[in-house]
Parts: C-alpha cells; sequence; structure tokens
C-alpha cells in the first residue's frame, strides 16, 4: 500500500488521482476504510476490495462541516445521508478544481459582507415601499373604520392626563389649568362653528384652552383640540388663530391622531423585524423609529397646512393668516437649517410658510374672503383666562415642557 | 496529544502498510485518527484511547475574524443579516466540536431562521397590536393599565421556556455527526408546565428547590435528544445535587438579607429626609429600627461581600452540577466523564462578565448623552451650519457606537467566554467505552421544521 497523503496526489492504475478516506455510509456511525478517486464526473467511492461503494457526480457535492485545512476534507453529496472524509492535500486540490462550487453554500445562505451590498440593495427597496407607501396607505384606511366612540374615549382620557401633567408641572390643579372665560368661549365656538360648516368631520370638534404661555395647539383623537392661551397673545389677528385652529381640525377631519397611533405602532412593529426581535437593539430601534415617524408627521402637517387654506377660503377667513402667522414664527425662532429637518416631527417654519404663502396666491379670492373676524374676537380669546385683559400674567413665563407643536 | 490543538498544522496522516492503518503525528484531525483495520473497517477497538476524547479547536483569530464581518453586514442591512451571522457563528462553532474523531456539523441556514422568525413574528406581533390597542384603550383607567402592563411580564416565564425548547429542538435537527442526524422529541407544553411548576417551586422554597427544577428540566431535554436511532439515557437524582446546592443557597439567603437591609435602610432614609427641614425626626417604627441604626456604608458593603459570595458559590455548584449530569448520561452504552475545573470556569467567565457589564454601562452613558443632543437640536442650534455640525456629529457618533458596543459584546460574549468554556469542558470531558458510539444507526427523526422564530422574536435567541 502507498502513502496516499503525501503533497502528490497517488495516480490510480488508470492515472487518475486517488486518496484514502474513512466513509460512513449514513446508516450508521460506523466508518469504513476506502479509497476515493477522482472520476470524469463523479467522485468514486471504493472499499478495500476494489468495490464501487458510491459515486457522487461532483454536482451534488458540498464540502461539510469541519473543512479545516487544506490535506484533509469532509464531504456530502445531495441525497445521499453519508459523510467522506478524504485525507490527503495533493488530492483535495485535484478535487477543488475538479468541483469549483465546492465551497459554496447556495443562495439562501450568502457570505458575510460580498452578498451583503445585494442584500441592501433589495432591502432598501424593500424598506423603503413598507415604511414609506404601505404603512402610509394602510394608516389612512384603518383609521377610516376606527369606531368614533372608541376615538372619542380614547381622546378623553389622553387629554385628562395631559392636562393633569401640565399641572403637575405648574403646581396647579388641573381644573385652574383651563381657560373658561364665557366671552373667550363664544369667540372659540364661533371659530369652530365657521370652519366646521365647511368640512367633513368625523367628530364635533371641541377645544381646551389652556392658560400657559407656550404659544401651541394640538389635536387629539375624538375631534378634542387642546390650544395654549400663549397662541392668542403670539397671534396679531383672530385669523391667524382660526387658522391654526383650522389646521388642527384638519387632522380632525383626516383622522390624523388615530393614524399616528396606528403607524406608530405599525412601524415600531415592523423595524423590530429589521433590528431584531421585540426589544433587541434598542438605540438602532430608537433612531430608526424616530426618523420613519418623524417623516410620516412631517407630511400630515403639510396636508394639515394645505386643508387649512382651503377651510379658510371656504369659512370666509383670510386664507393668507396661515402664511402670516407662521412666517412669524420662523423669524422669531433659531434659523434652522432645511439640512437637518429630516430629524423633525414638523417641517421647518419658513418652509412651511412658503408653501402656504405660494398655495395661497394660487387660490382666486373666495367670494366674503374680506369678511375676517375682530380684533374683539382676539381680546376675548387673550382675556379668556380671567387675567383682567393683559393678556400676560406677572411673573416668570409659565410654560410646559410637553414637545407638542402646532 | 494536545487535545485542543491547531488541525492546521499538524501533518497528514501516513499509510503504515505494516500495520494497515493511517498513522499520524497526532490525528487531532477529525476522522484521520480513526484506525483503520485490514477489513476495511475504521473501527474503534484499536483507537479507543484516541477516540475517548472531545476537542474543541479555539481558533480565536478566525471566531474574530467571523465576528466582524458578521458584525459589519449585520450593521449595512440594519439587523436583518443576524440570522445568517447566527448560522455562520453556530456553524463555526459546531465544526470545531471533534467527538470521538469526527467534527459535529451545522446544516441549518440563515434562511430558515428569517423564515421561522417572521413566522411567529407575525403571530406575536398580532398579540403585540392588540396588547398596544388594548392598553391605549384603557389609556387612564388605573386597574385595567396595571393588569395590561403586567401582561407581558406574567406571559414571560411562559414564552421563555417554549422559546428556548423550540430552539434547542431546531439546533439539534440541523446537528449532524458521521452523517447521523440529531433529533429531539417531547412536548413543548410539558416542557413549558414543567419549567414554570419548578419556578414556582424555587420561589417558594427561597431558591431551595432550584437543584430539583434544572434537574426536572436536564431530565427531560436529554431524555428526549436522539442521536440517530439512540436516545440518551440519563438516570440522576436530586439528592447529591441538593449537598452541593447548600453552600450556594445559603449566601443566596445572605444575599437576599443584604438586598432587603439595603432596600429597607433607603426607604426609611427617604421617608426621613422628606420631612421639612426643622422637623423633628419622628422615631423610625420598632421593627426597623434595628434596620436603620446600622451605617448605610456596612449595608453596602454586605451588599457587596454577599453578592461576591454568592456568585462564586453558584458558580462551583453550576460546575459540580454539570459535572454530575456529564457523569449519568449514556448514550447507547458510550458513557462520559468531566472533571471541569471551578477556578477554571471563574477564569473564564469572570473577566467576560465584568467586560459586558462595562459595556452595558458605557452604551447607557452613551445613549443617554446622544438622546440628550438630539432631542436639544432643534431649540438650541444658533445657525445652520452649527445644527447640522451637531447632527452630524451625534449621528456618526451613534453609528460609532452602535457597531463598536455589537462588536465588543460579541467578541466578548463569543471568543473570551463562550470559545473559551467550550475549550475547558473538550479538554476536561472524556468518554468511556467510545467504540459504543459506532454502533449508533441513522434514526427516522424528521431533519426539517420551521427556525426557532419564537427565542428570536422575544430577543433571546442571540446564540
Amino acid at each position: 500500500m502507498s502513502d496516499f497523503s503525501g503533497q502528490q496526489a497517488h495516480p490510480g492504475p488508470d492515472g487518475r488521482p486517488m486518496a484514502l478516506g474513512t466513509f460512513y455510509d449514513g446508516h450508521s456511525a460506523w466508518g469504513s476504510s476506502v479509497t476515493v478517486r477522482l472520476g470524469q464526473d463523479a467522485l468514486e467511492i471504493l472499499s478495500t476490495d476494489d468495490a464501487l461503494l458510491a459515486s457522487w457526480p461532483f454536482a451534488d457535492l458540498h464540502a461539510a462541516g469541519g473543512t479545516l485545512d487544506g490535506w484533509d476534507m469532509r464531504l456530502r453529496a445531495d441525497g445521499h445521508p453519508g459523510r467522506l472524509a478524504v485525507h490527503g492535500q495533493a488530492f483535495v486540490m485535484h478535487l477543488r478544481q475538479a468541483v469549483p462550487s465546492l465551497l459554496h453554500e447556495g443562495v439562501f445562505d450568502p457570505q458575510p459582507f460580498r452578498s451583503v451590498l445585494g442584500l441592501m440593495m433589495v432591502l432598501v427597496g424593500a424598506v423603503g415601499m413598507v415604511f414609506f407607501i404601505v404603512i402610509p396607505l394602510l394608516s389612512g384606511g384603518l383609521a377610516r373604520i376606527v369606531p368614533g366612540d372608541w376615538e372619542r374615549q380614547v381622546g378623553a382620557r389622553v387629554q385628562e392626563s395631559m392636562i393633569a401633567s401640565f399641572a403637575q408641572q405648574l403646581g396647579t390643579s388641573p381644573e385652574a389649568l383651563q381657560c373658561t372665560g364665557p366671552a373667550g368661549q363664544q369667540a372659540m365656538d364661533r371659530i369652530v362653528d365657521r370652519l366646521s360648516a365647511g368640512m367633513d368631520l368625523p367628530h364635533p370638534v371641541t377645544v381646551t384652552v389652556l392658560d400657559v404661555d407656550n404659544v401651541n395647539a394640538f389635536a387629539l383623537p375624538g375631534g378634542r383640540l387642546l390650544v395654549a392661551r400663549g397662541l392668542f397673545n403670539y397671534a396679531r389677528s383672530a385669523d391667524e388663530v382660526a387658522a391654526v385652529i383650522a389646521h388642527e381640525m384638519v387632522h380632525v377631519a383626516e383622522h390624523h391622531p388615530s393614524r399616528n397611533v396606528i403607524e406608530g405602532g405599525a412601524t415600531a412593529l415592523l423595524f423590530s423585524v429589521f433590528v431584531g426581535g421585540l426589544g433587541q437593539r434598542p438605540l438602532e430601534f430608537f433612531i430608526g423609529n424616530m426618523l420613519i415617524s418623524a417623516s410620516h408627521s412631517r407630511h400630515r402637517e403639510l396636508d394639515a397646512d394645505e386643508g387649512a387654506v382651503s377651510a379658510m377660503a371656504a369659512a370666509g377667513l383670510d386664507p393668507s393668516a396661515l402664511a402670516t402667522f407662521l412666517e412669524r414664527i420662523a423669524r422669531n425662532s433659531a434659523n434652522r437649517s432645511a439640512a437637518v429637518s429630516w430629524l423633525l416631527t414638523h417641517p421647518v417654519s419658513g418652509a412651511r410658510a412658503a408653501l402656504v404663502r405660494e398655495r395661497v396666491e394660487r387660490m382666486a379670492p373666495a367670494p366674503g374672503a374680506s369678511l375676517g373676524l375682530s380684533w374683539a374676537d382676539l381680546t376675548h380669546l387673550r382675556t379668556m383666562c380671567g387675567d383682567g385683559g393683559r393678556g400676560r400674567r406677572q411673573g416668570p413665563p409659565r410654560k410646559v415642557r410637553k414637545d407638542w407643536r402646532i | 496529544m494536545e487535545r485542543d490543538g491547531s488541525i492546521g498544522q499538524e501533518p497528514g496522516p501516513v499509510w503504515d502498510p505494516e500495520s494497515q492503518t493511517l498513522t499520524t503525528g497526532e490525528p487531532v484531525a477529525p476522522d484521520a485518527g480513526a484506525p483503520v483495520h485490514g477489513d476495511g473497517r475504521a473501527g474503534p477497538d484499536a483507537g479507543a484511547q484516541r477516540e475517548s476524547t472531545v476537542v474543541f479547536v479555539e481558533e480565536p483569530k478566525s471566531l474574530q475574524r467571523l465576528i466582524f464581518w458578521n458584525t459589519l453586514s449585520t450593521f449595512l442591512t440594519v439587523g436583518l443579516y443576524r440570522f445568517w451571522a447566527r448560522t455562520r457563528l453556530r456553524r463555526h462553532f459546531w465544526h470545531r466540536v471533534i467527538v470521538a474523531g469526527s467534527p459535529a456539523e451545522y446544516m441549518g441556514h440563515g434562511f430558515e431562521l428569517f423564515a421561522g422568525f417572521l413566522v411567529i413574528f407575525a403571530l406575536v406581533g398580532v398579540g403585540f397590536l392588540v396588547f398596544l390597542f388594548s392598553t391605549l384603550y384603557a389609556y387612564g383607567d388605573e386597574v385595567s393599565t396595571d393588569l395590561l402592563s403586567s401582561l407581558p411580564l406574567a406571559l414571560l416565564p411562559v414564552l421563555l421556556p417554549m422559546a428556548l425548547f423550540r430552539a434547542r429542538r431546531y439546533r439539534l435537527r440541523r446537528t449532524v455527526w458521521r452523517g447521523i442526524h440529531l433529533a429531539q422529541d417531547g412536548s413543548v407544553l410539558t416542557y413549558t408546565a414543567l419549567w414554570v411548576w419548578g419556578l414556582v417551586l424555587t420561589v417558594l422554597t427561597l431558591g431551595l428547590a432550584y437543584p430539583a427544577r434544572n434537574l426536572w428540566t436536564e431530565r427531560y431535554r436529554l431524555t428526549h435528544t436522539l442521536v440517530g436511532d439512540r436516545r440518551v439515557d440519563f438516570k440522576a437524582r436530586v439528592a447529591p445535587l441538593m449537598l452541593a446546592w447548600l453552600p450556594a443557597w445559603g449566601c443566596s439567603l445572605l444575599l437576599l438579607a443584604a438586598s432587603v437591609g439595603c432596600a429597607v435602610w433607603w426607604d426609611l432614609h427617604g421617608s426621613v429626609s422628606d420631612l421639612p427641614a426643622g422637623t423633628n425626626n419622628p422615631p423610625v417604627p420598632e421593627p426597623w429600627s434595628d434596620f436603620y441604626a446600622v451605617p448605610p456604608a456596612l449595608w453596602g458593603l454586605a451588599l457587596l461581600l454577599s453578592l461576591i459570595l454568592f456568585y462564586g458559590s453558584f458558580v462551583r455548584y453550576r460546575v459540580l452540577e454539570f459535572r454530575y449530569v456529564v457523569g449519568q448520561m449514556d448514550l447507547a452504552g458510550a458513557r462520559f466523564t468531566s472533571d471541569l475545573g471551578v477556578t477554571d470556569v471563574l477564569r473564564i467567565i469572570t473577566p467576560g462578565l465584568l467586560g459586558l457589564m462595562g459595556y452595558v454601562v458605557l452604551s447607557g452613558v452613551t445613549v443617554a448623552t446622544i438622546y440628550e443632543v438630539l432631542r436639544a437640536l432643534p431649540s438650541h442650534a444658533a445657525d445652520g451650519a452649527g445644527t447640522l455640525l451637531m447632527a452630524a456629529s451625534a449621528l456618526s457618533m451613534s453609528v460609532a457606537l452602535l457597531f463598536a458596543a455589537s462588536y465588543g459584546v460579541s467578541v466578548v460574549s463569543n471568543v473570551g467566554m463562550r470559545a473559551r468554556l467550550l475549550g475547558a469542558v473538550a479538554r476536561t470531558l472524556d468518554i468511556e467505552n467510545p467504540q459504543a458510539l459506532d454502533r449508533i444507526g441513522q434514526g427516522r427523526t424528521d431533519a426539517t421544521g420551521p427556525g426557532e422564530g419564537l427565542a428570536d422574536a422575544l430577543a433571546f435567541g442571540d446564540f
């Protein structure tokens, strides 16, 4: 018997490379000593008395586990349960030349990094489709079939909890935080009534004014709006207040609060498919989820701006009031670069104002557009929190730390 | 023989015409070590000594390289590559475990894990959505909110054993040795019931029943493990383990006492210091006055000492338990012995655990910092360029941190702990009557079946 394991492959009687091996037939764990011969298109496994035990076509051949170096290789073949250990570096080299795909592992098992770029391109497309087209479309449909009672109930509870949280921050009671001046209330009702006439609202709109200095308003599920008194002081006309209310009422008409909840849940759920489990990799989850939700939110804000301009015009109010209001915010706030706008839940005010202005200019003036709200309406609103007509209380600004924006 | 030596360094086997065997400078190489007899059977008789070993080839550099590419690929695909990464990691470990001269094989594919995950995710996802909406619906109603928020915690002890049992079944079904498939039968529900009952009993006995719980679940797992047509036989009793458990149990009670002491002291301290300045401290209620009399530093010291004592005694118990369990196993007449050392294990896992803790703390601090930077961004940025710079630095910091943390944690847990632990276990494991393993025949168990989605969906399927 010759040495089959050296650097030279042992040629068989017909000159074909041969080597020694151990063959496990797949029926038991018992290993047989065999001779392995490289055939034309198959690997031939021969017993010690040269009987052919198996012939494995090159096309079916794969490297099996434990292939750790060049001189010793384990093999398996599709459709055969057995394993073959082949000894001999030179033979293994011949084998690898004959079967170049020996170490390939199939399309479903990509190598790290090398195949990842392709996978990534598919992923980017799929992720984009799901997050930016499928989810918004689905949430729009789903939000419309959410029962009205359910929305109103959730809205009432969220409002109660938000007001309680603000009151706690300011060291006052939830009741004391709500402004109930009758003249202001009537002015607000007039605004809501005029705007409601031209809108298709799923719920009657109820506005709660809070005695805080933030310049803000917020739409909750079920047609509830929270408005901060600071908004009235910042506005220069009642039409500007009406424009902000119109923006929030479009959120209500379009079921945006419910869509936020549905999209938030769906995005979080789907995003966790990518980053792993319901709780793995919290930072990736946090950043990705934040960016996607912010994008959805920005689109909704622009929709609400567009709807508000139409609603103002339909109600016979000045549609440019929203543009004027947003332009003032843009002038007075820090100069935010458009480069970071994708981080924010709301579009940059300057850009928003420009879009609104452009839309207003494209509109034909509606009949009765000059019938704006009176200065007295704004005064009533400013004094509805009962601070003697000054519209501003003494002492430091009374602001809450809740990230809610118009 | 260098049982943990590198395969690649060894010379190849040489055919010895006189003895009719393949001889080599030590045949660490799988299969190559099996002696070949004149009748053409690579049988066990003459090679009993050589075959009675289990070898794990550590190759830390190759593992580290694999982890690097795995982490990078997972990162670039926003986590989706993790199924394939896990498969490659398993393959690395499986293929380097050489039992009686032949390596184990891992036949799983990343795509199976991905598909299994999607199936389970759809189910868990629906449950999650129902939970989300129920929570919103119950918003503000304290009783319902409390009930709902405790639901995931209540479900975890049920889902955890289910996930672990299913994951083990998948891994065994994808494991092959000498062409023989491994498998696991048994019922997921029975295992879960056993697991939950063991947990309840352990809690009720303040931990005394812990060895019994471990043994019951281990017995269920092992006696439902099939290697080809043979089932693992496992006859073990709780009594020998109880004796080994007593020191660790004592330390666990010490730890419990110290924790309660610290908590009560903290609580009393809180209620006393909440009083307005100038008020006389009211007397601490009678049963707790002794607690409050002990200085806080002493409580802290007691907690630290009892924690260290418990850690050491617990690791000691687990090693003894492992040795006992291994010693009671019988596979087709082959038996196993282990003399794994407690200090060896402590030397491996202590630095690893400290390293992981360091990463957790460091990541937490950095995450909090980045979060604050991002939050502050819109309102405090002075100009456009500054804002952009801040956003860019915060995001690049996040990316760098995520990569470093993922890679670091994986290296520490796999190279620093898992591989070294496997090496230590293999070095100290012996097989008695290894020739019996040759008699194992192919089983009739189904080697297919879904991937282990539940474990991944619940975020504890890292390996």
